[in-house]
């Protein structure tokens, strides 16, 4: 056999996928031909290496929250029998947020927020200019200690609050609900939402508080809060 | 490992809701383990181990058990990391500011930095290999599968699975050529 015939029968040499007749003869070539040698000794060195390629560990949280949140989306599933669109939706929120329990808590903050602002105006407290208004901030280090997946979510506006209509919300002024609307409706899906502030925490971790909390429709937003109510708070 | 997995399953069957997590703790590593080597990314890989497990709740009733469940579940995780990897995936490497300058390096420190560069031109190199040839190898040689499960798991035949293999690996070797012409 020449060197170009054995080569391509190399890895199924090493494989044990020859016929024995090819790998006697394939064996006999190697015996005398020292390049096609080391191209074997190549392959298994290349494989040994592949072997061996790591897989990063997770933290230990998050093997300790892994089947906790996939039973919450489970019993999420079952209590909304599997509406085909909205439960869909479900499913991909409690997946991006399962893991951000602090996130969580922030959005649940904003949500309620909104919440007042669009459904109950007038019920939040009047500031004047002097107060400051209380901000939530919440970082949760990623996986590797980074800051990613971070919230900052941006409280009533200092500067000029009329009787619980002025909000900001993701750097958007809430002077009243069609504001909010035209906001929502530059969004896509919960996928979108999700990805958006993931991608705006990524590339800001340290940047200001007006930045990047995307506004929810109605049903959406009924959606999270149903979601919010099944988080075990204490493991916040 | 059959029969236990298959027992576990009857238990779920008969509403037992342990049974349920008990597979899920005994699997849930590898599956996490085969979806980040498919889509190199820790986040992608925990999205699809999640809904990987959810598919296994919804369908475990109609798993027929003609293959064994590592198959079944091998098949749902690799599916979904090819859906995943085709709406994108959020790959990262280490770059190379986050290697120390060789300049301040003693020998062993040397060794040990082209030991990390090599491991990260491998992980480069195992990314850009199409999404089957990824699955094939992986499959293959984490987790020793024969060719003919592989080609079962990816809906291909044998001869198919084992050219995605030799394929990959033999992409691998001309890409990482230049480290064995170093050695």
């Amino acid at each position: 056999m020449r060197c170009e015939d054995v080569e391509s029968k190399l890895l199924e040499l090493i494989e044990g996928e020859l016929p024995a007749v090819q790998r006697s003869e394939v064996l006999t070539h190697l015996d005398g031909c020292a390049a096609c040698t080391a191209e074997v000794s190549a392959y298994r060195d290349l494989l040994a290496l592949v072997q061996v390629d790591p897989v990063p560990e997770p933290s230990p949280v998050f093997w300790k929250e892994f089947l906790p949140s996939l039973q919450q989306r489970i019993a999420q599933q079952e209590v909304s029998g599997r509406k085909p669109t909205q439960a869909g939706r479900l499913t991909d929120v409690g997946s991006w947020f399962a893991f951000r329990p602090r996130f969580i808590a922030g959005l649940a903050v904003a949500a309620a927020s909104i919440f007042l602002v669009v459904r109950l105006p007038g019920v939040l407290p009047v500031r004047t200019n002097q107060q400051a208004a209380p901000t939530v901030m919440e970082k949760v280090a990623g996986q590797n200690g980074s800051a990613r997946n971070a919230i900052i979510l941006s409280a009533p506006n200092r500067e000029n609050h009329q009787s619980g209509e002025r909000l900001i919300v993701a750097g958007e002024v809430i002077d009243e609900p069609s504001i909010l609307i035209a906001a929502i409706q530059r969004l896509g899906g919960i996928d979108e939402i999700a990805d958006r502030l993931e991608t705006a925490w990524a590339q800001r971790p340290e940047s200001d508080q007006e930045d990047s909390l995307a506004s929810l429709n109605e049903e959406e937003r009924q959606a999270l809060l149903d979601h919010l109510s099944h988080v075990r708070w204490s493991e916040i | 490992m059959r029969e236990a997995d298959f027992e576990l399953i009857d238990r779920f069957l008969q509403g037992d809701g342990t049974a349920f997590d008990e597979l899920v703790r005994k699997r849930q590593r590898e599956v996490y383990n085969l979806a980040y080597r498919m889509t190199r990314n820790a986040e992608d890989a925990r999205d699809v181990s999640q809904e990987a497990f959810l598919q296994v709740y919804r369908n475990l009733s109609r798993f027929d058990r003609r293959s064994s469940l590592s198959t079944w579940l091998y098949r749902i995780v690799v599916n979904l990391s090819l859906n995943h990897l085709s709406r994108g995936s959020r790959v990262q490497y280490a770059t190379v500011d986050q290697h120390p300058d060789p300049a301040d390096l003693s020998e062993g420190s040397l060794a040990q930095l082209e030991e990390r560069e090599q491991a990260d031109a491998l992980a480069r190199a195992i990314e850009t290999l199409p999404p089957q040839q990824r699955a094939s190898l992986t499959l293959r040689v984490h987790h020793h599968l024969a060719h003919r499960d592989i080609a079962e798991i990816l809906g291909v035949s044998e001869a198919t699975a084992k050219v995605h293999y030799f394929h990959a690996v033999q992409a691998l070797r001309r890409k990482l050529a230049h480290w064995r012409e170093g050695a």
